[in-house]
């Protein structure tokens, strides 16, 4: 291993990237907020205008597909439309897709977007879903930034990275084996990093650093929605053109969140895909 | 005829479809009950309730033969994608028979 890489070394490089989207932390807060009420979210998404679009034609598509009414061209009745919850996690999404849509190849993006993204809906199914108490929109920013972490790698050490994710297929072993060997740590504390360093919530932190290896934290509700997330990903083939593995899941995680696999499981299973296909429309350009 | 469920989210919703499982609004207040059959105002109803997702059941309009084959070839694709797990344990045992029924049905 060449030299390892330090929480110094990842913020530094991060200054490249765009800058973490403040709408994020904004619409976080308002989830804290009993007052919060839809004219404070139409400020918020009012603010940046390439959400605006989203969220106006998220609301169009929604509404006047069958309606055939005239276009809905304000943010307030958009968001009466669609509802604060809805509008919310549009928002999410969007904020962050622009800090993947960032200078990297188109392929590495779609990659890693679809794989967040299903990732991210299947956080907010399982937050509904388990008995666990777990904040949705929490919940789906823990699983669209799980990954973060690689992302960063792949931008600022592509080819050593390119090294590790090759060493671990040739020796079938999970990926973050191949990079601790290679850079001394792993992409969930290099995202674990860089979630701290944008603000988020220390147990968005905790939950992307312990995805892969969740024994440790498992007690805590978002890392077990993070880690079962990914796994149930990975076994529903969420992950457009990509044929995944399935190598471990923790039972302590399942148990944390109330889960046992039996007769409701298709119930997700089914909810799991049908968000994944609803958040797909987003990023139908 | 046999009859899938399907899960969908509400704006590929169309006149006729018949719910498998009562649409709920996300305080888990009842919509609409199972077994009924979406009309045109159904779906202003839907919407306005925010109801996000909805399950369905529909015809299966395949025959015996391709019924068999999907289950095969989705059968073989959990195979593959449970290839390296360990289905001694009990947790990993269910999921992946849930996982591997769920794509078979």
């Amino acid at each position: 291993m060449s030299k390892p890489l330090t929480r110094d070394d990842v913020l530094s490089a991060s200054q490249a990237l765009p800058a973490f989207p403040r709408v994020i932390q904004q619409i976080v807060a308002t989830l804290e907020d009993p007052d919060a009420n839809l004219n404070l979210l139409v400020s918020h998404v009012e603010h940046d205008p390439a959400l605006t679009g989203h969220i106006l034609s998220m609301a169009n598509k929604a509404g006047t597909r069958r309606y055939g009414n005239s276009n809905i061209d304000d943010v307030f009745t958009a968001i009466s439309l669609m509802g604060l919850s809805r509008v919310r996690e549009v928002a999410i999404m969007i904020s962050i897709a622009e800090v993947f849509e960032e200078r990297q190849p188109q392929t590495v993006q779609n990659f890693f977007w679809h794989h967040s993204v299903a990732v991210g809906v299947c956080c907010v199914e399982l937050a509904h879903f388990s008995r666990a108490p777990v904040n949705v929109d929490t919940a789906l920013i823990a699983g669209l930034l799980h990954d973060v972490g690689q992302l960063w790698l792949q931008r600022f050490e592509p080819l050593r990275f390119k090294q590790a994710i090759d060493d671990a297929n040739l020796r079938n072993v999970d990926i973050v084996v191949a990079e601790r060997e290679k850079f001394g740590v792993d992409h969930g504390e290099i995202g674990a990093w860089l979630a701290n360093h944008w603000g988020l919530s220390p147990e968005i932190g905790v939950a992307i650093s312990h995805h892969h290896k969740p024994e440790a934290a498992s007690s805590a509700p978002l890392v077990a929605v993070a880690h079962v997330a990914e796994v149930l990903c990975t076994a529903l083939a969420l992950t457009k053109g990509i044929q995944g593995s399935v190598t471990d899941i923790s039972s302590a995680c399942c148990a944390t969140l109330g889960l046992e696999w039996g007769d409701g499981s298709h119930q997700l299973f089914g909810r799991v895909e049908a968000r994944n296909r609803q958040a797909a429309i987003l990023f139908d350009h | 005829m046999r009859n899938r469920i399907k899960y969908i989210p509400t704006f590929e919703a169309t006149v006729g479809m018949v719910l498998a499982e009562a649409a709920q609004d996300r305080f888990l207040r009842n919509i609409l009950p199972s077994g009924h059959r979406i009309s045109e105002e159904n779906l202003h109803q839907l919407i306005a309730h925010q109801v996000e997702l909805i399950c369905i059941s529909a015809p299966d309009l395949r025959s015996d033969e391709e019924i068999a084959s999907a289950a095969s070839s989705s059968a073989k694709r959990v195979l593959d994608t449970f290839e390296h797990a360990d289905l001694s344990d009990p947790v990993m045992s269910a999921l992946f028979n849930q996982v591997l029924t769920y794509r078979s049905a």
